[in-house]
């Protein structure tokens, strides 16, 4: 998908950030410039979650109502384009449903401390990816290729085969019309009334 | 020190963290297998697997799905079948509960 040609401009992807973080109330950091998220890194590597470069350079992070990435939003990435920062965007706002779903702490310790409980935190989020990918696309991501991603985060090839198995059901929902996480209601329900052009039939 | 304060949320914060995280990892009561692994279920309107942990987990919430047509969804026993081109699925042919609109459901609906 080339997004220079799909009318997706920095300025667009910089207002969808704005209307997340305003919805949730939530603040976007640099994460390359965070301190904390170094000492994070080291504690990742620390307990065989993730590695520390990986984590510092592949992967946003959500802490409570701070969200570190790795780019500037709106700005060309050669790692993220444009449609990527929107999705990436939609992914840290569902982890942010879960964190007001059960509280910062309680979600933070199993996250850490509990491989299956990572992997179905991580699964719900790519459900989102998931989502808008069928909103742009209308197709579906494949769940195999994203299910191993989990690999990276210190998780089991049985918790791999479980998330490949949830996202094969969220794909069998979202083809049918269904939009199954709150974060992405909110990101669709923004793209179709700002950036309906994007949607796969060129209208929602 | 004006670090230490500046960044005082976050130490707590991480403090916390890993006392928790400790806390969590040390016990040696395990979960006791309340499902059979890789298998799938309706709990009402929840679509639920058994994870790793051989718990039931929620994949999600067929009263919260929306669509454009506004079709109320339910949780519903039915035949996935793969996606030619899509890696992993192709040819995959299951038996699955998902989360499916309500005049879909012809299988088992709880």
């Amino acid at each position: 998908m080339n997004d220079y040609k799909d009318s997706i401009s920095g300025n667009l992807v910089k207002s969808f950030w704005n209307h997340m973080t305003s919805q949730y109330g939530t603040r976007v950091i640099d994460k390359n410039n965070a301190i904390e998220m170094k000492l994070v890194a080291w504690f990742l590597q620390a307990i065989n979650v993730l590695d520390a470069q990986k984590f510092l350079q592949r992967y946003a992070t959500t802490i409570g109502k701070r969200i570190y990435v790795p780019f500037a939003i709106g700005g060309r990435d050669y790692a993220y384009n444009f449609w990527s920062q929107i999705v990436i965007c939609c992914h840290e706002h569902q982890h942010i449903e879960q964190i007001l779903k059960e509280g910062f702490v309680p979600f933070a310790a199993r996250y850490i401390s509990n491989k299956a409980a990572r992997a179905a935190y991580e699964a719900e989020a790519y459900i989102s990816d998931m989502e808008l990918y069928f909103w742009r696309t209308g197709k579906v991501l494949s769940p195999k290729l994203l299910a191993n991603n989990l690999l990276d985060y210190g998780c089991r090839s049985s918790d791999v085969k479980v998330t490949e198995k949830t996202l094969n059901i969220a794909s069998y929902t979202v083809r049918g019309g269904g939009v199954i996480n709150r974060a992405s209601k909110k990101a669709i329900d923004w793209l179709n009334a700002k950036a309906p052009q994007l949607h796969y039939r060129g209208y929602p | 020190m004006k670090t230490l304060i500046k960044y005082n949320w976050f130490f707590l914060w991480f403090g916390t963290i890993i006392i928790a995280y400790f806390i969590l990892s040390s016990m040696t009561i395990g979960c006791v297998p309340v499902c059979e692994y890789d298998t799938t279920s309706c709990d009402g309107s929840l679509v639920r697997i058994c994870n790793a942990d051989e718990q039931w987990q929620t994949i999600m919430n067929c009263d919260e799905v929306s669509s454009v047509a506004n079709e109320p969804f339910v949780c519903c026993l039915v035949e996935f079948e793969g996606i030619e081109g899509i890696e992993g699925i192709e040819g995959v042919k299951e038996l699955i509960h998902a989360c499916v609109p309500e005049s879909e459901c012809k299988g088992e609906l709880l």
